[in-house]
């Protein structure tokens, strides 16, 4: 079906950038893939809107905010329990996971406002004006945004460190 | 103006994992959401029409019951089956009468589904009331003048035609008749009989007077109705010229009742009979 094959090559090449911009934005690696699934779900539904909206990128990044904000209000409530976890092997994760919290701590720092700002314009890699459409702000309001984010990261004592340090 | 990241987090960015796309998965959970909202449209559209068509039954079945029009045009509340009821006083326009034969003008009225009454009184002899309508006053009481001779009360038959729940109660008494109504609207008192004619109602009995003979006869009444039996009529057989007081009566098929005066309609609600207090 053209609809379906349409829709999946739209959500395959926009996948890793969901996932990524949700780990900026302060999800765990699992709660952005779930995340980007529900986004991507909701997404099918009305694929129709999706098609027919001016810029499908914005559309997209404003529905994945959008489940977020619903997801930290809910506190993932569709997480469920379950009695046996699932077995699979992992390499060493240590190094990933010191720069992965470094990165979470200076983003951290940042305002929402800000930080929302900064993930999309530079590595959703959305234009001023699609950043300024899903956060249904000015343009001239996410250029002074990222601004302060950037420079306020440039300054980070956390990546800093970072920096100083091998990174491999 | 820093315009770059730090460069740590451009490559924790293409570090971080992201998987493959569960697509599959998105488009089997998508199909299963959209065949149920697609249901749940199609069990709210079908309660619609089905809501829709039973209000639509019910509808109807009330207007065919309760909204149907007489002949005369106007709306009568009635259940199924029963009598046609006088119109209300408020919906009926006295008609214009100047111009006519006083009987002519009667018959008018009760065409319009008025109850039309000669004051005896005013009007004498019978022979009088086929006069000329000359002049007349209408007024919102629905009273027509005629010159100074004759007055034309039109009024509408009470709601309520005895006033009270049972026509039984309202008829009971003895009664004075006057009027008695000829199938062609004529008057058929004479004078000499104008204050002769009696009737009293008494549980299903009637007797009365019909001038020089005594009459008697069963009657029964329901609601609005008022049947005289025919099999039960009886008279006394002295001879003399009299009005056919037996014979309307036998005519009588509803009754209804205008302040003082009781009136006792054929069918068609034409007036046969009015009866005051004697």
């Amino acid at each position: 079906m053209d609809h379906d094959r349409d829709f999946t090559d739209f959500a395959s090449a926009r996948w890793s950038a969901l996932v990524r911009s949700a780990v900026f934005l302060g999800c765990t690696t699992e709660e952005a893939q779930d995340l980007a699934q529900h986004t991507l779900l909701r997404c099918y539904t009305s694929w129709r809107k999706v098609q027919r909206a001016g810029d499908q990128d914005a559309y997209l990044y404003r529905m994945l905010l959008n489940a977020l904000r619903d997801a930290r209000r809910r506190r993932w409530r569709n997480e469920r329990p379950t009695a046996t976890l699932p077995d699979r092997g992992r390499d060493d994760q240590t190094h990933h996971i010191d720069v992965a919290d470094a990165v979470d701590r200076a983003l951290r720092e940042l305002s929402p406002a800000n930080r929302e700002a900064v993930v999309l314009r530079y590595y959703a890699h959305l234009s001023e004006q699609q950043t300024a459409q899903v956060l249904g702000i000015a343009p001239g309001t996410v250029k002074s945004r990222v601004s302060r984010a950037l420079a306020q990261l440039a300054t980070s004592t956390h990546l800093k460190d970072l920096t100083e340090g091998p990174i491999r | 103006m820093i315009d770059k990241t730090p460069d740590v987090m451009q490559r924790l960015w293409q570090e971080i994992p992201t998987g493959q796309a569960p697509i599959a998965k998105i488009l089997a959970d998508g199909q299963r959401l959209r065949r149920r909202r697609r249901r749940a449209v199609a069990t709210a559209t079908t309660a619609a029409v089905v809501l829709v068509v039973v209000g639509g039954l019910a509808t109807a079945q009330y207007s065919v019951g309760t909204d149907s029009t007489d002949g005369n045009g106007l709306a009568a509340d009635r259940p199924n089956g029963t009598t046609p009821e006088p119109p209300s006083q408020d919906s009926t326009e006295v008609p214009a009468v100047v111009g006519l034969k006083v009987n002519r003008a009667v018959r008018l009225l009760e065409e319009s589904g008025l109850v039309a009454m000669v004051d005896q009184a005013a009007c004498g002899p019978a022979a009088r009331c086929v006069d000329e309508v000359t002049a007349a006053s209408p007024e919102p009481g629905r009273r027509v003048d005629i010159g100074s001779a004759v007055t034309i009360t039109a009024s509408v038959p009470s709601a309520d035609p005895g006033g009270v729940s049972s026509n039984d109660v309202a008829l009971k008494g003895t009664w004075r008749v006057s009027a008695l109504v000829s199938e062609n609207g004529d008057s058929l008192l004479a004078g000499a009989y104008a204050d002769q004619l009696q009737l009293t109602f008494d549980a299903g009995r009637m007797t009365g007077t019909s001038g020089c003979n005594d009459i008697s006869a069963v009657y029964a009444t329901e609601g609005r109705d008022l049947r005289v039996n025919r099999e039960s009529m009886s008279s006394t057989a002295v001879g003399c010229e009299e009005p056919p007081l037996a014979a309307r009566l036998l005519d009588v098929r509803h009754i209804s009742r205008s302040g003082d005066t009781v009136y006792l309609h054929a069918e068609d609600w034409m007036i046969v009979v009015a009866l005051t207090r004697g």
